[in-house]
């Protein structure tokens, strides 16, 4: 089953490293947690030496980069009272953080809800299914539960994926259940409770650029502690996380492509000095509005990889490379194009007379327009 | 771990006749266990890490009236430069908290009749084996930058040193036994010095400070029957090594004929701010108001817990003091997510870091940066704490802060926490002028006693011509602090200032602006002391100076003294008109260095230029045709900066060195120039209406005509490019002589008649697009400016 999906969710892509570390897991837990808070924090941040599950070595390999404070505050932060909100610009790995949380405390990470302008409270809560509803009236055969029901009944996490996509009126409706723990249904009559089971709480994830569409309100923040995640502000860790992920979703579509360090160096150098407005060797770049984070440097090595594979002998074109930056820059506005080729003239440029691929890269920039 | 249980064995013996308690400064769980081992060993004497010339200030600091933090002040005028240069001026801090174990064994040793002295060597002393300024005896840069503690840090998940230490020593360190706590910590000493070879120890000067406590255990055990040493962790296996010889207090100097003001120690109030290793002091501590919670509460069950809770608090309530609603739910969490952020890192208890994260967590509702910035800076501060410390009465003022006294008290001013206000009138009361020489030596001495409202600012020639001076002064604590500091100096306000003058000369050797900027200064605070000492020094630098900027601004300077009345002094008319005149000489001669100014530096260039040639018009002995020349000798070649080449060409044009048709030359090569080479025509102008904008009115120049017929061909991009300069270059012009070119375009354009119609009725059409606009934003709620 597990080869067959496109991206397994994390309980399933990790299973052995969550059997073995509930095996092997000798510290107190809080009440329906698959793992404690210790054992949470080893499958996200990682174990130095592998666990022995029987005599089969199992590497706990690290799996979010970057704040290793901020992991801690948020596993400890669920085995509390208040929600957790993680936010941050796109593209720094705020929903996997969310998804290995959930996999790890609850052992499912499925239990999501997405955030749209189109979310309804019923897609949050409950809604019915009409035909049981006319034959049998209101009653619990009736109602289909929807991941905030799900995860109050069965006590675990529910992900509420881009919170402030969704109108501030459905927002709104996870104040009384944050607040409570308990979720009317009215239609139930004195029935109508559902009182949440221990280890309910709820991740919700917004990125700083979707501030405006929909603002949260006081009372909701107040239910929920904010954690702010960073951009990955070293290079080589970002080429560490780049390729780590460019593998693994080249294995998924079953590309035989080795990496190319080099060129990764070159894709990563650009998205990093354009992401912080300033060049390795301290000169100011103009920004572009266009997110330019580490999930976006990913795709376009993912996309640059297939070109290569199916058309050009699996060695990546630079000439496609900067094909593929172009499109992730242009996402926003036009502006950003004259950012993109202001980069080149001055920073790439200098750099194509040190080395071949450099210069390669700057001869790309015929492409971008 | 042989080793390990050598040292230990051989420290750690309540049996024998010394006994060695491994510190590390400042810390509350040392000073816990130091207290149990008094009491347990009973020691006839106590020694203590600590500069031996200080060890006549131990009844000041044991005195029941001092409450820390205080400071032992140390400073050394190195009038035959032994450690350095002839005259400098050293000085360090020795800080006590409530805390520190060497305060804690001060004050036990106090109570309890037992003699107790400082064994390290003596300031003066440990700067000659350092050979270099060290400001502090602190050795806990040895813990922090060490191959080991770094992996240690990684394997027990901590983020920094300090967290390290907290986890393994001050928090778990209070469930330990004495003997325990004290061998773990010198088996961390131990594999932290093993990162440093000998050399390194040696060149440090941390070999001949534990030959000097040595020297000082091994004479006072041949007398006592049971003696403590109470020093850092670190030293003592270099120590022991040591006793197994014959150690010797190390070599210095003969300190024979050195003035006894030349070096002295002083106990000086501390602050929580100044301590907090966190503003950049690392003989400090960080955080410490939490630590001191912590000692305040050690005896009970959890002082951590306590420390944590109250931290918590003062910290909400000081956040909504910057309007940050913090409710009290998000106290109660932040102290829950402490309690379990401990559990899962696996404490004894939750700590600073804890509380700080869990802060962050609870109390942080945005991403927004600026409201992040207040809870950050709010918890830091609340960390930090406020404290002041106290000195008895009894204490030794340094002469200085008596001179401060004595003066106060002779301009009749008042000592108190309110806020004065002092008027003075600078040329007609000769008591008003040494009040403000006073304030100005108080300010220039980084003292907060005054600040000036308004008033001539003779050193940045800004309101020159006023004639009276405001200052507003109140009492602070911090003003004695900052006198002591100033000890150093000297023991006058006069003389530690000029003092001061002289060091901050040291460091300028070449750059006679700055030695100028020093000799106005002093003027102003009455340093005449200083005067001769400072003109030799601006004629050295003048010698050595390459800068035209550098030059031209002493030379301004220079003549700004001159010029005024507040400022002459006969004894020195002569010498300073001196300088003028080698000041002139060398920037003349170094005036071909700014034809290649860049860009950056070319409005500062073209503004020296013309300052240049405003003073020097004024002194006859200023050669003219030498600066013809120089002017001259720019405006030939190529690659000469255009912005340079257009001021040159003004002031030759201004003195009658050249006519018209050479600069009408000139300005035609810039306009129809090709390439990047067009670029620089804008920047030409700019420079030529700085120094000479009278062409432009010249009807035969055609000049206005040239730039229309320029401005035209040139497509958007280029003119946009220019434009900044362009700018800049109108900006010189009077509103009459705007005016009067307004009507010279017009002129050009349509004719005089019909240009000003046309003219009225185009800024009254923008006039109401103005108002339409404004109407339409006020009616949207829109801001506008």
């Amino acid at each position: 089953m597990k080869a067959q999906m496109i991206k397994p969710p994390a309980e399933l892509q990790y299973a052995k490293e969550l059997e073995v570390l509930k095996a092997q897991d000798s510290h107190e837990k809080p009440a329906s947690w698959s793992l404690s808070p210790r054992a949470v924090r080893t499958f996200i941040l990682g174990s130095e030496k592998p666990l022995l599950l029987g005599k089969e070595k199992v590497e706990i390999r690290k799996k979010f980069f970057g704040d290793d404070i901020l992991v801690e505050q948020a596993i400890v932060t669920l085995a509390g009272n208040r929600g957790l909100m993680l936010i941050g610009t796109p593209g720094t790995a705020k929903t996997m953080l969310s998804e290995l949380l959930s996999a790890a405390i609850s052992g499912v990470s499925t239990n999501t809800v997405q955030g749209t302008a189109g979310t309804t409270e019923d897609m949050i809560k409950y809604s019915w299914n009409y035909a049981m509803l006319l034959d049998k009236g209101p009653g619990l055969d009736a109602l289909v539960p929807a991941p905030l029901y799900v995860g109050m009944k069965n006590g675990i996490i529910t992900r509420f994926e881009e919170i402030t996509r969704a109108p501030q009126e459905v927002q709104d409706s996870l104040i009384s259940v944050l607040s409570d723990k308990v979720l009317q249904i009215p239609e139930l009559g004195h029935e109508g409770f559902l009182f949440a089971e221990p280890g309910f709480n709820i991740i919700a994830t917004a990125n700083t650029k979707d501030r405006g569409v929909n603002d949260m309100s006081n009372a909701l923040k107040r239910r929920l502690n904010f954690l702010t995640i960073k951009p990955i502000s070293d290079l080589n860790m970002e080429m560490t996380i780049i390729e780590q992920e460019v593998n693994r979703l080249l294995t998924g579509s079953g590309i035989k492509h080795k990496v190319e360090r080099d060129v990764l160096k070159v894709l990563s150098t650009t998205f990093h000095e354009l992401r912080n407005g300033v060049s390795i060797e301290g000169s100011k770049i103009d920004s572009p509005d266009a997110v330019m984070s580490t999930a976006e440097a990913v795709s376009v090595y993912y996309q640059s990889a297939i070109n290569a594979y199916y058309y050009d002998n699996n060695s990546i074109s630079m000439e496609r490379l900067v094909q593929n930056i172009t499109g992730t820059v242009l996402k926003e506005n036009n502006e950003d194009i004259h950012k993109l080729k202001g980069y080149f003239s001055v920073i790439v440029k200098k750099r194509s007379t040190e080395s071949s691929l450099w210069n390669d890269f700057y001869n790309g920039k015929k492409w971008i327009s | 771990m042989d080793q390990l249980e050598q040292i230990a064995h051989k420290a750690l013996n309540y049996a024998q006749k010394v006994l060695y308690f491994p510190v590390r400064h400042h810390s509350p769980a040392c000073s816990h266990h130091l207290l149990k081992c008094i009491d347990k060993y009973r020691p006839e004497s106590i020694l203590i890490e600590g500069p031996r010339d200080a060890g006549k200030l131990i009844p000041l600091l044991n005195c029941s009236e001092t409450v820390a933090p205080v400071n032992i002040y140390n400073y050394f005028r190195d009038t035959k430069g032994l450690i350095g240069d002839k005259d400098g001026i050293y000085h360090s801090y020795f800080p006590f908290l409530d805390y520190s174990p060497e305060y804690v064994a001060l004050l036990e040793a106090e109570k309890r009749g037992i003699e107790s002295s400082f064994i390290d060597l003596a300031y003066r002393d440990y700067l000659f084996h350092v050979n270099s300024s060290k400001e502090s005896y602190n050795h806990d840069e040895y813990f922090f930058h060490s191959k080991y503690i770094e992996r240690l840090c990684r394997d027990e998940e901590c983020r920094n040193f300090n967290e390290l230490w907290e986890k393994l020593f001050e928090m778990e360190g209070l469930f330990m036994e004495t003997e325990e706590f004290c061998k773990t910590l010198l088996g961390y000493c131990l594999c932290a010095r093993s990162s440093y070879s000998e050399k390194m120890l040696s060149t440090d000067g941390t070999s001949a400070r534990e030959n000097a406590m040595a020297e000082a255990i091994k004479k006072e055990s041949s007398l006592k029957k049971r003696t403590l040493v109470v020093c850092g962790g670190f030293h003592i296996s270099g120590i022991i090594e040591l006793l197994k010889g014959d150690p010797l207090y190390p070599y210095v100097p003969e300190l024979s004929n050195i003035d006894e003001s030349a070096m002295e120690s002083y106990v000086m109030a501390g602050s929580f701010r100044k301590v907090n290793q966190l503003n950049g002091y690392l003989s400090g501590m960080p955080h410490p108001s939490f630590y001191q919670t912590v000692w305040d509460n050690i005896k009970n069950r959890a002082p951590y817990s306590d420390s944590v809770l109250r931290h918590i608090a003062l910290c909400a309530g000081s956040c909504r003091d910057y309007n940050s609603s913090v409710s009290l739910a998000d106290e109660i969490e932040a102290y829950e997510l402490s309690l379990r952020l401990n559990r899962m890192r696996n404490k004894k208890c939750p700590g600073v870091y804890e509380l700080i994260d869990s802060v962050r967590a609870g109390f942080i509702k945005s991403d927004d940066s600026v409201y992040r910035n207040i809870i950050d800076e709010r918890l830091f501060h609340t960390l930090q704490g406020d404290r002041l410390g106290t000195l008895s009465a009894k204490a030794k003022m340094p002469p200085l802060v008596v001179d401060f006294y004595n003066k106060v008290d002779s301009f009749s001013l008042k000592i108190s926490n309110a806020e004065n206000s002092k008027t003075l009138d600078l040329y007609k009361n000769q008591k008003h002028r040494k009040i403000s020489h006073f304030f100005h030596i108080l300010q220039f001495l980084g003292n907060g006693f005054a600040s000036p409202v308004y008033g001539p600012d003779l050193v940045r020639s800004s309101h020159v011509g006023r004639k009276r001076e405001k200052w507003i002064y109140s009492w602070k604590e911090t003003v004695i602090e900052n006198l002591t500091e100033n000890s150093k100096y000297g023991g006058s306000l006069y003389e530690a200032a000029a003092n001061k003058v002289l060091q901050l000369l040291k460091k300028r050797t070449t750059d006679s602006e700055e030695a100028s900027r020093l000799l106005i200064l002093s003027l102003v605070m009455g340093l005449k002391s200083s005067i001769t000492t400072l003109v030799k020094a601006i004629d050295f630098c003048c010698r050595s100076d390459r800068s035209f900027s550098s030059l031209c601004k002493c030379l301004t300077i220079l003549h700004s003294i001159l010029e005024n009345k507040l400022l002459q002094n006969k004894g020195h008319h002569e010498s300073i008109e001196h300088l003028v005149s080698l000041c002139f000489q060398r920037a003349v001669t170094t005036m071909h260095s700014i034809k290649n100014c860049s860009r950056k530096r070319e409005n500062e260039t073209i503004e020296d230029l013309k300052e240049f040639y405003s003073v020097i018009l004024k002194y006859d002995f200023c050669d003219r045709d030498l600066f013809l020349g120089e002017l001259h000798a720019l405006t030939k070649g190529e690659n000469c900066n255009g912005a340079v080449n257009g001021a040159a060409c003004g002031l030759l044009y201004g003195l009658k060195y050249v006519e018209t048709p050479f600069i009408l030359k000139q300005i035609s090569g810039y306009l129809n120039a090709s390439g990047d080479r067009l670029y620089e025509s804008a920047q030409f102008l700019k420079g030529l209406f700085t120094t000479g904008r009278d062409i432009l009115f010249l009807d035969e120049s055609g000049l206005i005509s040239g730039m229309n017929l320029f401005l035209k061909e040139i497509d958007e991009e280029v003119f946009l490019k220019l434009l900044p300069d362009l700018k800049i270059a109108f900006s010189y012009f009077t509103p009459a002589e705007i005016d009067c070119l307004a009507e010279k375009i017009l002129f050009l354009f349509k004719g005089k008649q019909q240009g000003r119609e046309t003219f009225y009725g185009e800024m009254n059409m923008l006039g109401e697009m103005e108002r339409d606009i404004t109407s339409q934003l006020d009616h949207w709620g829109v801001f506008h400016g």
